[in-house]
């Protein structure tokens, strides 16, 4: 394999994929495990888990991993390349139309409406993330006062996002050696 | 760099630090610094950027780097805010994976378990925020109902809600002007 088709394969995906993130996932996994056998599923699977670990869009993350693994420092900066650029391109050109016509009555109508359907979303997928998740009381708790430091003491995320991760390096430090 | 850039790439630098969970758990964190920190965009703007990047290739934290950064500085902009939004995960990631043999499996899938109750957190609060902000009438209030049911129960895809949930908006503007 040369590096250059490990670039188009990302370009590719990063050009099909709307919405991106999770989307991207199963698309990596068809194209680089299943069709062009360049990575065993399970070296896929540490990658992917790699990619949810830190912080930053899974679908880069991902990328950078797989590319690391594949073709080196190289290799993880086109594959991040390969990402970014779809996503940079039709925002950039979106960008320049809607500042100069966000003015315009019908692309205020059509925002008008589109909004709550965004909100909509937002709804069906924490849904779907609550209900698949396996629940015990002391997540729960965890949950609803994690939530309402952020919406209802509008705390900065930064700072709740830092305590949590402060929390839970010392609870596994203490609890789970 | 002049003061605004220098401004784009920290924000943007500190949300690509941040953004843990990825896609919507993000979104709370970029709202706060885009929204509610620098007013670079009020929250009307904000759930445009999210409904564009809906339907554009590319995560949503990309996606809002490269549009606030255009709209704040132009081409320059977007080219910071985006390349400085993926900086601290690429080398996160990129010295993970060089690292990666040192990693056991199982403390991974813990540290990962953690994590789930603050990603979660973020997302509902994203949500509240965004639910607030974009239902102001009914006739909001009724397209939010009418593509909550097309998603959930007709299974119909983002792209198709937000085709129909807009032209109904035009319809209803129309009709009701603002």
């Amino acid at each position: 394999m040369n590096i250059w088709s490990l670039f188009f394969v990302f370009l590719k995906i990063g050009w099909l994929t709307l919405g991106g993130g999770y989307v991207m996932v199963p698309l990596f996994l068809d194209e680089i495990v299943k069709k062009r056998k360049w990575l065993e599923e399970e070296e896929f699977m540490k990658s992917l888990t790699l990619a949810q670990l830190f912080p930053g869009p899974i679908a880069l993350n991902l990328a950078v991993s797989v590319g690391y693994r594949l073709k080196g420092l190289k290799g993880a900066i086109l594959s991040a390349l390969a990402v970014v650029i779809p996503s940079f391109v039709s925002i950039l050109v979106i960008a320049i139309f809607f500042l100069n016509f966000q003015k315009l009555k019908v692309v205020q109508g059509f925002f008008y409406g589109v909004r709550p359907a965004v909100a909509s979303f937002m709804v069906v997928a924490i849904v779907g993330l609550l209900s698949k998740y396996k629940w015990s009381f002391i997540r729960i708790a965890i949950l609803l006062l994690l939530s309402f430091a952020l919406i209802f003491l509008k705390i900065n995320p930064v700072y709740v996002i830092l305590v949590s991760l402060g929390v839970i390096i010392l609870w596994v430090y203490f609890f789970k050696h | 760099m002049g003061v605004l850039l220098q401004a784009l790439a920290r924000v943007f630098f500190l949300i690509g630090l941040f953004g843990f969970g990825g896609g919507y758990a993000i979104v709370a964190l970029i709202r706060h610094f885009v929204v509610v920190e620098n007013a670079w965009l009020t929250d009307l703007q904000f759930i445009d950027v999210l409904a564009i990047s809906q339907v554009t290739p590319g995560p949503i934290a990309l996606n809002t780097a490269t549009f606030i950064g255009y709209k704040m500085a132009g081409v320059i902009g977007s080219v910071v805010a985006t390349s400085f939004s993926i900086l601290a995960p690429f080398i996160l990631v990129l010295s993970a994976s060089y690292f990666v043999h040192n990693f056991g499996g199982e403390k991974v899938s813990l540290y990962l378990s953690l994590l789930t109750p603050l990603t979660y957190a973020l997302v509902l609060s994203a949500t509240y925020s965004i639910v607030k902000e974009s239902i102001l009438d009914l006739g909001g209030l009724v397209i939010f109902f009418l593509s909550l049911f097309l998603v959930y129960k007709y299974k119909w895809s983002l792209v198709k809600v937000l085709l129909f949930s807009g032209i109904l908006g035009e319809i209803l503007y129309f009709l009701f002007p603002h």
